[in-house]
């Protein structure tokens, strides 16, 4: 070789091994490949084909770039093995500590009469709905029993500030014993925030609570569908909102909503509503088959597609808002992006595989037992008990570890499950066997004619036809979410 | 104390200096700190502590930057506390410049690449052994609290077990020091060779790896070595593994300029661990002189491209630089990105540069580069907000 002088590589020639990949049409046009990892390719329809077949060009920069993203190989053990199991690590490694989101119910007594209450509220004088102080005692015990570093407590209901001196007593439990533990903990109130008051305020601020309300748009929608016993609520959460955001941070509140049935039509004005009021961001929620949900049909139940319509809808609304400079974020969107654009996993349970049951959540209810996630105590409360797990007060290892946890984890791995293991969109979905259970009869569940499957893939796909097209500044305006 | 002094004689037959010892151990060159200089004489400062005079005994001759001059080329730009070497023949060379960010061990000449860009082609000779001697000495004259020092070549892992020395003598003796080492990295492929660098350096040491394209074949082609591309991708995973800092430096060529906002993406899926990405302008020296036609692609022609690249990483949150490009040849939203990296011994203005608003945030051009920029076009006004 003359030096300097650029010499031709001898490339190896002909055949090509696949590697594990999906695929999946997205438009009338274009259709996405999508690795092991969450790494796509948008390609003319007719390119898996081609791939498998072996038409590839083995000169073309398009075989390199299969290469590099581990859709194909040269050799029968590809050369980047290494990497993609690294890769394929980082995104499970939401495993690694298991049980991180640990939800205590300390009372199911709640102030407000909603329509939909998925958890089947009681009665507000009712004490029996509450947690034991041993029961407390218990569940800290069992949190602390994690290998997770980080954890989060989160107070739901009911209404917890119907409890709040329970809370205050779990928490400062909770901080003596960490002095041992070194773990890091959030902790989060789930609450109405009708019952707010100085005394509360400050010790959240303090102790640096997350507030999560709720709020399902303007009034007319929110007061549809959450009532007090004494009237209308709309008025009195949005006074206790301005009242909070006096005293803690707007970034350490936050709102959920849930869509009924009479929100599907007014999908701008509640994001409206939301901006109105101070947030930056909005969790467009469908109503989940639970409790008082499922037995209020008429105000309710509605076909997936409409919902599907109506996030769409919402979506481009947002979009248009942020190329106007409103930075304003979808979260269910950011999640998924997160999962697409990024080599990360996330820590939402509901988009996992294997499922966040247990292994990302428990919840510790007032009734004295410990439930698999947030739906399985709901489904408690209709009778149901498949999903509870056992005593607060029994052992952590036969709770985490027994009988019910095997049984339920058996089918929560979209990889095992008929009709999510050969899905493209696999990587970017989670595993919900209690869901299945629910709608369909059992924990695997039937794909073509569930819900949750298509709701699912019709916000995947839509989000990957928008990342594709961009002509929006939908990818910039996505980036910023992540 | 002062050993000896040196006279150095210009005898007329050439440009041949010959320099008369008495004192001095028997030596083909001398190192040591600057402490006074004119221009017939230099005292150094070697590491034992003596003092050495170097006298030029002819009226007609200085001390240059590179040589013992002729009076009227001479410009010296030696000065107090900089470490010099003064070769027997009389040539000097600044190896250390007091107060520059700039400094570094030059340690071989070898590569195991022939970068078809490379500013400093590889030489196969047999150096290690002979700057391994004057690195050492340079540790031991420099200033313990130097803020950051390089390491560069030819290839520095090259060197085996003699880079693990340097590394370890930083670590002890610079503790607070940033060193930054150039490395193709793919001596990295071995993940033991990387567990043992890892427990010999610096936590502050940063490594800068080359990575041209996400095409495995681009980047072979570029580098011209078979299987680079796999051997520095593994060896990026093991840097991680074992807590190196890694910079990836992509210098923008012809082969590789129309897929950089697929190396952004391809980078941050596969190596988001790495602390910084700087995008290079070529300093058209050397190889790329020679493969000018080959590589040579105008700034204007990639911009789009870079602008896409940069922004991207940038929006993953991904520490993003832009080296070696004149500004006024450069996306302004890419202002922000844009280092002054040429070293200031290399760096210069053209005339139209006298015109331009901005030349002082602007990093110029290479001295050194043979072929220049042929759109320079002075900003005449201030846009910082545009």
């Amino acid at each position: 070789m003359k030096k300097g002088i650029p010499n031709k590589l001898k490339s190896s020639n002909g055949y090509y091994y696949l590697l594990p990949f999906r695929f999946e049409r997205i438009n009338q046009e274009k259709e996405i490949l999508i690795n092991e990892v969450g790494d796509y390719l948008i390609c003319d329809i007719g390119t898996a084909s081609k791939i498998v077949n072996r038409q590839i060009d083995v000169k073309s920069n398009f075989f390199g770039e299969l290469i590099s993203n581990y859709f194909i190989s040269k050799e029968p053990i590809p050369a980047l093995l290494n990497l993609l199991a690294n890769r394929y690590r980082t995104k499970k490694s939401f495993i690694d500590n298991f049980t991180g989101l640990h939800i205590f119910v300390l009372t199911l007594r709640c102030n407000h009469l909603c329509h939909y209450c998925q958890v089947s509220r009681k009665n507000e004088k009712n004490e029996l709905f509450d947690m034991q102080y041993e029961n407390i005692d218990l569940s800290i015990n069992l949190m602390f029993k994690t290998p997770s570093v980080a954890i989060t407590m989160e107070f739901q209901g009911g209404e917890p500030l119907l409890v709040f001196n329970k809370i205050k007593y779990s928490i400062e439990r909770v901080k003596k014993l960490n002095k041992i533990h070194n773990k890091k903990i959030n902790y989060v109130i789930c609450t109405n925030l009708t019952l707010v008051n100085d005394e509360i305020l400050t010790y959240c601020l303090d102790n640096d609570i997350l507030i999560s309300t709720s709020l399902d748009g303007p009034k007319n929608i929110h007061d549809e569908n959450r009532l007090r016993s004494n009237g209308p609520s709309y008025e009195s959460v949005v006074n206790a909102l301005n009242f909070a955001k006096k005293r803690i941070p707007l970034d350490r509140i936050s709102a959920l909503m849930t869509t009924t049935r009479m929100a599907l039509n007014h999908p701008k004005e509640i994001i409206d509503s939301y901006i109105e009021n101070g947030f930056n961001h909005i969790f467009l929620r469908a109503i989940s088959p639970y409790g008082f949900a499922a037995k209020n049909k008429n105000k309710n139940e509605y076909e997936t597609e409409k919902f599907v319509e109506f996030f769409k809808i919402a979506l481009d609304y947002i979009i248009k808002l942020n190329n106007e400079g409103v930075y304003f974020v979808e979260d269910y969107t950011a999640l998924i992006l997160k999962k697409i654009l990024t080599p990360f996993p996330i820590g939402f349970v509901d988009l996992q595989s294997p499922s966040g049951l247990i292994n990302g959540v428990v919840v510790y209810n007032y009734d004295g037992y410990v439930y698999a996630s947030d739906e399985a105590r709901m489904l408690a409360e209709s009778g149901d008990y498949s999903f509870r797990l056992g005593k607060i007060s029994d052992n952590y290892n036969d709770l985490f570890y027994g009988e019910k946890a095997k049984e339920i984890s058996e089918n929560g791995s979209l990889e095992a499950l008929p009709g999510c293991s050969e899905c493209a969109f696999q990587v970017y979905c989670g595993a919900d066997p209690i869901r299945n259970y629910v709608s369909q009869g059992d924990t695997v569940g039937y794909r073509p004619t569930s819900n949750h499957c298509f709701k699912n893939k019709s916000i995947i796909s839509h989000i990957i036809n928008l990342i594709n097209d961009g002509r929006n500044n939908e990818n910039e305006i996505f980036r910023s979410w992540i | 104390m002062m050993v000896g002094i040196m006279k150095m004689k210009y005898l007329d037959h050439g440009f041949k200096i010959i320099i008369e010892t008495f004192n001095m151990i028997a030596k083909s060159y001398i190192i040591g700190v600057v402490e006074d200089i004119d221009l017939h004489s230099i005292t150094l400062k070697n590491k034992e502590g003596f003092l050495i005079k170097i006298e030029v005994t002819s009226e007609n001759f200085v001390f240059s930057d590179y040589f013992i001059r002729p009076k009227k080329f001479s410009k010296l730009s030696v000065s107090k506390l900089d470490i010099i070497k003064i070769e027997k023949r009389g040539g000097v060379k600044i190896l250390f410049k007091h107060g520059s960010n700039d400094n570094l061990l030059f340690v071989t000449d070898q590569c195991n690449s022939s970068c078809l860009m490379c500013s400093q082609p590889p030489k196969n000779v047999d150096d290690i052994e002979y700057f391994y001697k004057i690195n050492n000495e340079i540790l031991s004259l420099i200033p313990k609290d130097i803020e950051v020092i390089g390491i560069s070549g030819g290839e520095p892992t090259l060197l085996g077990e003699k880079l693990n020395l340097i590394l370890k003598r930083l670590k002890l003796e610079f503790p607070n020091t940033r060193v930054h080492i150039l490395s193709n990295g793919r001596k990295f492929f071995d993940k033991n060779y990387v567990s043992r660098l890892s427990l010999d350096i610096n936590k502050l040491a940063t490594f800068g790896i080359p990575l041209y394209s996400d095409i495995a074949t681009i980047h072979d082609y570029v580098v011209q070595a078979k299987n680079a591309f796999y051997q520095t991708a593994i060896g990026l995973h093991n840097a991680a593994r074992f807590g190196l800092n890694i910079e990836i430096r992509i210098v923008i060529t012809k082969l590789n300029y129309e897929r950089l906002p697929k190396l952004a993406k391809y980078i941050f899926m596969n190596y988001p661990f790495v602390e910084h990405v700087a995008f290079m302008g070529v300093e058209y020296t050397g190889f790329a002189v020679v493969n000018s036609e080959l590589i040579k692609v105008n700034p204007d022609v990639y911009m789009d491209q870079l602008k896409e690249a940069v922004l991207f990483l940038n929006s993953m949150k991904i520490n993003t630089s832009i080296y070696n490009l004149p500004l006024c040849l450069v996306h302004r939203k890419l202002w922000p990105f844009s280092v002054k990296s040429i070293s200031d011994w290399k760096q210069e203005y053209s005339n139209d540069c006298k015109l331009c608003e901005e030349v002082n945030i602007c990093g110029g051009f290479f001295r050194t580069s043979r072929l220049k920029y042929n759109n320079i076009n002075p900003i005449l006004e201030k846009k910082y907000n545009e």
